[in-house]
């Protein structure tokens, strides 16, 4: 009878000590995956930048508070264990009890804090303020439970928190130089940044105390920044990458009849419109000139021809399924040359004008392209543009510049890719007065906006930004374009779901 | 001989304090530099105080002296895009445009030498008119032209190599040194040679262009006004053969204005990547100079045109020094 | 850089010939040199070419057709009603036209950018040669920055600080070239500096304006047409360079290079954007050397480049 114990005990102690070896060797059997998600992220420190890509570097090695699972519109609790929300102005998070950061601080009430406040910190040089500025403070309740309270209600925090919300662990990060916080990240994160060799490529690997069970599948994810269509396509091609963006529709045919590739496509959330220089004394200041070029623009001959209907025409800057979108809005400037020419004339225009016309290169899907399609369209109805692709840095530049004494006006092509899904914060940033990618200034628009941060009923909320969408469009303020398909490049055997805000998270990846 | 070199060499630090100084003058000319390094959400405090950090409120003269003097250390700064010294960043960039130069002018030997001498033994036979043509549309034809032909054909059209880049995306460089080609060789690894040869053919074949055709009618030129040299009758009559006579003899004879013509090739090949590492994209110090021309990343074009600019005038002193050294005219002077 | 330009003096034969009948004798050492005489035809034709653009052209060529975008050779558009003889580019513009208008752009520049390399190296030349001593240390030593200075960088910082446009790309092109002039006329001012009727002249009192305009400039002007007519091919290039790498003459203005530019994007989906103006370039240069070739032969042999 012993000895049966015996035997008994010293099997199941065998097969306890090796099943979850076995299932972890299952899960982590892939050696490495190869991305190329088109440039390279410029900073890992997760508090400083507000680029897309960033946002979704920055999930590899740190983890955010809230997170949008793939195909589904809510928010869950991702490095918190649980989210109640207390009132309209304070949000309670019940933290995952011992999960660390790969430093052995652990990622409790106090890092919430110092995390959430360090983008407020004074002088601490970031563009994030806006998306923290509702925190009025974030009280440690306890150890592991901390309260954030907000100046005034904000639904729309919670989906920030998911992109920006990156928890860091204070002692590090206290004392960290800006330089070294740049390019050594210490996070809770999936992975841990292993590599990063500038331009060439960075290695993410496992973390192996990652709290989510059956996250990350694949051991080493490796990065490569390939900006050139063609090269990107022939790397899938050659197997030499795994997944690739942004794929042009002129590939999509070959990667479909590729052997070991397949192409994923899904509705995007990038909607891309002209904007104008408002503020500065120039023919777009009158508003018949801006309907004129609206007139101008064919977009139904872009969506098919130029980016061959991988794409749909935008009416609004919002996008399905964001508050206040309206399936049913219509835009109110047909394509009529003949129009734009008459009201051009009406204008005190009669043989057009010069402009300046500023697109980045390079950095949405054929970006060059469209613009240079629509800087022919405005040519042929007498504006003459003086067409100017440039990289995205000098982009950012001239648009930041627009307010420096001596800049010309101009008119410029860009796409806000509204992944957050929040409402407030996509019209902000092109329609406010001091929206990140506004050059647009209407006091009832910002009187409106600020309006919905203290409008708890969702069915008023969506009113509120329909109404906007409604103004923004009567006056011209922008000349919506499209909105892009996401359209990525893979190879058969990568398993993916496909997200449609342009986010690729590597823990979710896997091979066959 | 010693005062040549040194005189030489003082020339070559004229002309190198020369390039500095218009280096500066860009960066001056282009604006503000104070405003060019600052993020997108600065302050007037900002400005102000990069401007007295980096020393832009001080006068002109003495900006410029200590310019020169950060120069001489090959201190131009840091990179505004990359936040990391400026040189740094160039000097990365480096082994992959001198093993561009380097194999793209041994090619070029490999062509220039067999036929410019076949050429010249074979005067105004068919052969040569072949050969003269051939480097006559080659010193005609755009070389970035020539490069995307090449893709078309080789790698779009048979599949036989790479479209661009050093090695292939999907593997780790196993290279210690940055010089993929030669450490490939030198250590026997044949997975990275053969990949960076690969990935090195289109590109050598695309700079080298222009110097194969000169080189050619160079050697050709050469060899012709050695060959009608008495000497070369004397080693005839004196019964040897055709091969030695023209391989060893002349070629010796000749080799000495090669020798600097061809050094200087390589110069310009070193300093002339620029638009093979465009179609290439081949992560050279050209390209690196166009990037950070399109975003206005001013540090990293100066040390970029400095470190090329020293390069070429190195090589040429060296080219300068081995003539008057084969030169026995100037060697025992 | 040794060019080893013996200039100065003509080909015997050849002063005597030209005094005699300058445009009958040339013109009859043209039509014996077969190759010459293509390069020199097809030039003539691709000037017309540049003249007649609007003629010759058979469509607009910055019209945009984007249904018809990235279409092949000899295809017949249905929408527009036209026939592609060599394409359409990715905004479906007749490539051939493009083409056709784009001689333009690179004759006037190549034009401009030896007139005026040429008067500044002349200039140059001519004042280290007959000037000296410290005129002729410093234009040397500027020549040698010039020469030090790695041409396509030189060509991205300038363009660094002004912007590409049509002036600056003939001001590069003018500065790659003009030292290449200024040695060879400095040669050549110095040799004739020590000519016999030269040192008659100062002895009998003419004032060295005189000298200059009358008995130098005539005799290094020889060595600088041959200069001029071996670089203008180098220019062309060049220039399409610039374009290529976007640095050049900015657009809508179409160039050759910069039509090569815009397809090297499309190299895998329609190679005819990249290929054809890569052609036009290598017929045009090449029918430059040829004819350059033979006025080097005509006037004076013994420079070398």
């Amino acid at each position: 009878m012993r000895k049966l114990l015996l035997t008994l005990a010293a099997f199941s102690l065998m097969a306890v000590g090796v099943a979850p070896h076995e299932a972890f060797a299952k899960t982590i059997k892939n050696a490495t995956i190869t991305i190329s998600l088109g440039s390279e992220v410029d900073t890992m420190d997760p508090h400083t930048t507000s680029s897309a890509l960033a946002t979704v570097f920055h999930r590899y090695t740190f983890d955010t508070l809230m997170h949008r699972p793939t195909g589904s519109n809510t928010m869950v609790p991702w490095a918190a264990k649980e989210m109640i929300q207390i009132d309209p102005k304070t949000i309670e998070f019940r933290m995952r009890e011992g999960v660390k950061f790969t430093n052995g601080e652990e990622v409790d009430a106090q890092a919430v804090q110092f995390s959430l406040m360090r983008p407020l910190q004074p002088g601490f040089k970031t563009v994030q303020t806006r998306i923290f500025r509702v925190i009025d403070r974030v009280e440690v309740v306890s150890k592991w439970v901390v309260r954030v309270h907000m100046k005034s209600t904000d639904p729309g925090l919670l989906r920030r928190l998911a992109d920006w919300g990156h928890l860091v662990p204070p002692k590090h990060y206290s004392t960290l130089s800006l330089d070294d916080a740049a390019v050594k990240p210490v996070g809770s994160g999936p992975y841990r940044l292993v590599r990063w060799q500038k331009g060439v490529e960075m290695v993410f690997e496992a973390n192996p105390d990652y709290w989510k069970e059956d996250a990350p599948h694949v051991k080493t994810v490796r990065a490569v920044p390939i900006k050139e269509d063609g090269t990107k396509v022939a790397a899938l091609l050659k197997r030499e990458v795994d997944l690739i963006n942004q794929v042009p529709a002129q590939y999509i045919p070959k990667l479909e009849a590729g052997a070991n590739t397949r192409v994923e496509a899904v509705r995007g959330t990038r909607v891309f419109h002209l904007g104008f220089t408002h503020g500065m004394d120039s023919p777009l200041k009158d508003i018949r000139v801006r309907q004129a070029i609206a007139h101008a623009i064919d977009r139904d001959v872009i969506v098919k021809h130029v980016v061959e209907g991988r794409g749909i025409v935008a009416n609004q800057p919002l996008h399905e399924w964001t508050e206040g979108y309206d399936a049913k809005r219509t835009w109110p400037y047909n394509y009529d040359p003949n129009k734009s020419k008459k009201l051009l004339a009406d204008a005190g225009h009669p043989n057009g004008f010069e402009i300046d016309f500023v697109t980045a290169d390079g950095r949405y899907t054929k970006d060059k392209e469209v613009a240079q399609s629509i800087a022919g369209m405005l040519q042929a109805v007498g504006v003459r543009v003086r067409f100017q692709p440039v990289v995205w840095k000098r982009f950012v530049d001239t648009f930041r510049g627009r307010v420096n004494p001596g800049a010309k006006p101009f008119i410029y092509y860009i796409g806000y890719g509204n992944g957050t899904g929040d409402s407030d914060a996509a019209l902000s940033a092109v329609a406010a007065c001091n929206g990140a990618w506004s050059a647009y200034c209407d006091p009832e628009i910002d009187k409106a906006l600020d309006a919905t941060a203290s409008t708890v009923d969702l069915k008023k909320r969506a009113a509120i930004f329909e109404d906007i969408t409604q103004r923004l469009a009567k006056d011209a303020a922008h000349v919506m374009l499209w909105q892009e398909d996401s359209v990525y490049g893979l190879q058969k055997d990568i398993v993916w779901k496909v997200r449609n805000d342009d986010r690729v998270y590597a823990w979710e990846l896997d091979r066959r | 001989m010693l005062r040549y070199i040194a005189g030489r060499c003082l020339q070559a630090l004229v002309v190198l304090c020369g390039i500095t100084a218009i280096c500066f003058a860009i960066l001056h000319l282009t604006g503000d530099p104070a405003a060019l390094m600052l993020p997108e959400s600065a302050v007037q405090e900002d400005y102000d105080e990069i401007r007295s950090r980096m020393g832009f409120d001080r006068p002109l003269v003495e900006q410029f002296a200590q310019y020169m003097a950060n120069a001489a250390r090959l201190d131009f700064g840091t990179s505004y895009l990359q936040h990391r010294p400026a040189m740094a960043i160039v000097l990365d960039r480096l082994p992959a445009t001198f093993e561009l130069a380097v194999v793209a002018f041994i090619m070029a030997l490999i062509i220039a030498l067999p036929v410019g001498i076949l050429s010249a033994t074979h005067r105004n036979t068919p052969v040569d008119y072949a050969a003269m043509s051939t480097a006559l549309v080659g010193q005609s034809m755009p070389n970035f032209w020539l490069g995307l032909v090449l893709i078309l054909i080789f790698s779009l059209g048979l599949d036989l190599l790479p479209t661009s880049g050093r090695v292939a995306f999907g593997i780790e460089p196993r290279a210690v040194t940055g010089f993929y080609f030669f450490e490939g060789l030198f250590r026997l690894d044949w997975v990275l040679f053969s990949d960076a040869l690969k990935h090195i053919l289109l590109p050598a074949m695309t700079a080298g262009l222009y110097s194969s055709a000169r080189l050619t009618r160079l050697v050709r030129s050469s060899m012709l006004d050695v060959l009608s040299e008495d000497y070369v009758r004397t080693a005839r009559a004196k019964g040897l053969s055709e091969w030695v006579v023209v391989n060893v003899h002349a070629l010796k004879n000749a080799s000495i204005p090669l020798v600097t013509m061809a050094g200087i090739e390589l110069g310009l090949l070193l300093g002339g990547t620029v638009v093979t590492e465009t179609v290439f994209a081949w992560p050279g110090i050209g390209l690196l100079t166009i990037q950070a021309l399109q975003s206005d990343d001013f540090p990293v074009i100066q040390a970029a045109v400095f470190l090329l600019a020293f390069i070429f005038v190195f090589v040429n002193l060296v080219v300068d020094v081995m003539y008057a050294w084969l030169d026995p005219r100037i060697r025992y002077a | 850089m040794p060019e080893r330009a013996v200039a100065g003096t003509q080909a015997p034969g050849v002063a005597a010939r030209m005094r005699a009948a300058p445009m009958a004798d040339a013109w009859g050492s043209l039509l014996r040199h077969k190759p010459a005489l293509l390069g020199a035809l097809v030039l003539v034709a691709i000037a017309m070419m540049a003249l007649f653009s609007p003629w010759i052209a058979p469509f607009d060529p910055a019209q945009h057709f984007l249904g018809e975008a990235r279409r092949a050779p000899l295809t017949w558009l249905e929408s527009s009603n036209r026939f592609a003889l060599l394409g359409t580019d990715h905004l479906g513009r007749d490539l051939l036209s493009r083409i056709v208008y784009a001689s333009r752009v690179t004759l006037i520049v190549s034009f401009a950018a030896v007139v005026i390399s040429g008067f500044i190296g002349v200039v140059v030349g001519v004042a280290a040669g007959y000037l000296g001593r410290w005129v002729d240390v410093i234009c040397m030593r500027l020549v040698d920055i010039f020469l030090a200075f790695p041409f396509e960088l030189l060509a991205l910082s300038i363009v660094a600080v002004t912007g590409p446009s049509l002036t600056v790309v003939v001001v590069v092109m003018a500065l790659r070239v003009w030292v290449v002039y200024a040695r060879v006329v400095r040669g050549a001012t110095l040799s004739v500096k020590e000519k016999d009727f030269v040192q008659a002249a100062v002895a009998l009192g003419a004032s060295e304006r005189r000298v200059v305009l009358v008995h130098v400039l005539p005799n290094v002007l020889t060595p600088a047409i041959v200069i001029a007519t071996l670089y203008v091919g180098r220019l062309i290039l060049i220039e399409s360079a610039l374009s290529f790498l976007g640095i050049g003459v900015p657009p809508p203005t179409p160039t050759w290079g910069g039509i090569l530019g815009d397809g090297r994007s499309y190299i895998d989906t329609a190679w005819w954007i990249a290929f054809f103006p890569g052609l036009a370039i290598m017929f045009t240069v090449l029918s430059v050397n040829l004819l350059g070739d033979w006025v080097r032969d005509y006037l004076d042999p013994r420079i070398q480049t």
